[in-house]
């Protein structure tokens, strides 16, 4: 492992130092089941509960992502929960799309904006998880307590009617593949063109990763 | 007793091959190897795992199913070590365990850092579902064993809300909230560490027990000889 792992940073820096193409199976995987996206959409696949998600929300997604769409403004990105992990992992995501959806009708298109339902819900829940250690063992509406008070929210009543509109439902039918996604290679996952998942071990910074999805969109 | 630990020591000493080779021909070395990996498993799964809360992640996980190859490997050479097909079972399963266990903490003690530090950059970090050597589903079978349950790199104790806790409990999970540590205050030697320590250490004897047998009675033609006469 070791010894991969020594081979895939010396060819790395041959490829820096070459300024030569980036390499399928090293630094992007093709998938198999191209995901059904609009050209230049990168999609991130994450949960709230997972920590290397957390990292990548707190220090690197931003920046890479904001640089992206600097350079190619014909450039997408979009984020999907995946639904499949952790114990409140559908509910979470649920959250997360009815947040989403309020965004995009209130015309809030970037996931970064900082008025961004999304991103308060996201950091929420990340900072309950991973700071607080909180699990919510005494159930579901627990759970949904912090969610519902960023949404202004009172009963489950109103908030299942919320997920049950088109609008939702045709964000969690979007997000369904993140799961098939999430069992290649863990997550977070950066997949450019629906077609290209970005090998996560072989990023070594903010730059390589920024080079790595603009050459991936162009591809 | 105290006797014959001299004796052996003294043997040791004077032809040091041959008295391994004789110890593995034994059953007490394998039944050593199949206990302390046993041991380190129940103190995994009972002590931290269930009493102090402490979740096992994915590459946790694979580590318990290393040292299952070499409780099995102990327990299937013990059966009758000096029957060459049962030992070399035992080898097999042993250096497998260890060897799949060396890789595995090296690649958890990589996560821990990349999760703990500041630097995210270099590893995949965990993945959605485990695979298990030979596609083995074990952590459907036996998911209170096998299934990552714990944040990837993270070892903390996390008790449920509600709940009372005897004093040794409460102790031990303030003892390793920001997890587990040999040393938790200076955060020295991390989970994955001690693990490859372990590791090392048994490819160390497991290592020694194997060459001194192939020394003797590969390579000693006439050592060889006179165990045939004997036979």
């Amino acid at each position: 492992m070791m010894l991969k792992r020594k081979v895939g940073a010396l060819l790395i820096t041959a490829v820096a130092l070459l300024g030569a193409d980036f390499q399928e199976g090293v630094n992007y995987t093709k998938l198999d089941q191209p995901l059904n996206v609009e050209k230049n959409t990168i999609v991130k696949v994450f949960s709230f509960t997972c920590p290397f998600c957390y990292k990548y929300d707190k220090a690197v997604t931003e920046p890479v992502i904001t640089q992206v769409l600097k350079d190619k403004p014909e450039a997408s990105f979009e984020v999907w929960h995946l639904y499949s992990k952790g114990k409140y992992g559908q509910q979470g995501s649920n959250l997360m799309a009815v947040a989403r959806a309020r965004d995009i009708k209130a015309g809030i298109t970037s996931v970064f904006d900082k008025h961004g339902l999304l991103k308060k819900m996201k950091f929420t829940y990340y900072k309950a998880y991973h700071d607080k250690n909180q699990r919510w063992d005494s159930g579901e509406d627990d759970f949904y307590k912090a969610g519902f008070e960023i949404l202004g929210i009172s009963s489950k009543a109103d908030f299942e009617k919320e997920v049950a509109s088109p609008e939702v439902q045709e964000l969690l039918k979007r997000w369904e593949p993140a799961y098939p996604i999430a069992k290649i290679q863990g997550i977070p996952a950066f997949v450019v063109n629906g077609k290209y998942l970005l090998k996560t071990q072989a990023i070594k910074s903010r730059d390589y990763m920024v080079e790595l999805v603009e050459y991936l969109l162009k591809k | 007793m105290n006797c014959k630990i001299t004796d052996f020591w003294r043997d040791l000493k004077t032809s040091p091959i041959n008295t391994i080779a004789r110890w593995q021909d034994a059953r007490f070395l394998w039944i050593v190897m199949a206990a302390a990996a046993m041991m380190l498993l129940l103190t995994a799964h009972n002590l931290f795992q269930h009493y102090v809360y402490m979740a096992p992640c994915e590459q946790c996980v694979y580590i318990r199913f290393a040292f299952f190859c070499m409780v099995f490997g102990g327990i299937i050479a013990s059966i009758k070590p000096s029957q060459i097909v049962l030992k070399i079972v035992g080898y097999i399963l042993g250096f497998w365990g260890i060897i799949q266990g060396i890789m595995y903490s090296i690649k958890l003690n990589t996560i821990h850092h990349a999760a703990h530090g500041d630097d995210p950059f270099g590893v995949q970090g965990c993945s959605a579902e485990p695979s298990f050597p030979l596609g083995l589903p074990l952590d459907s079978w036996f998911p209170d064993w096998f299934l990552p349950t714990g944040a990837c790199g993270f070892d903390n104790p996390i008790p449920p809300e509600g709940v009372e806790f005897s004093a040794l409990q409460q102790w031990l999970i303030d003892f390793y909230s920001e997890g587990w540590y040999l040393i938790p205050s200076m955060h020295l030697v991390n989970m994955a560490q001690a693990c490859l320590f372990a590791f090392i250490v048994c490819f160390i004897l497991l290592g020694a027990m194997c060459i001194s047998w192939i020394i003797r009675d590969l390579f000693r033609k006439d050592n060889n000889q006179t165990i045939e006469d004997i036979n």
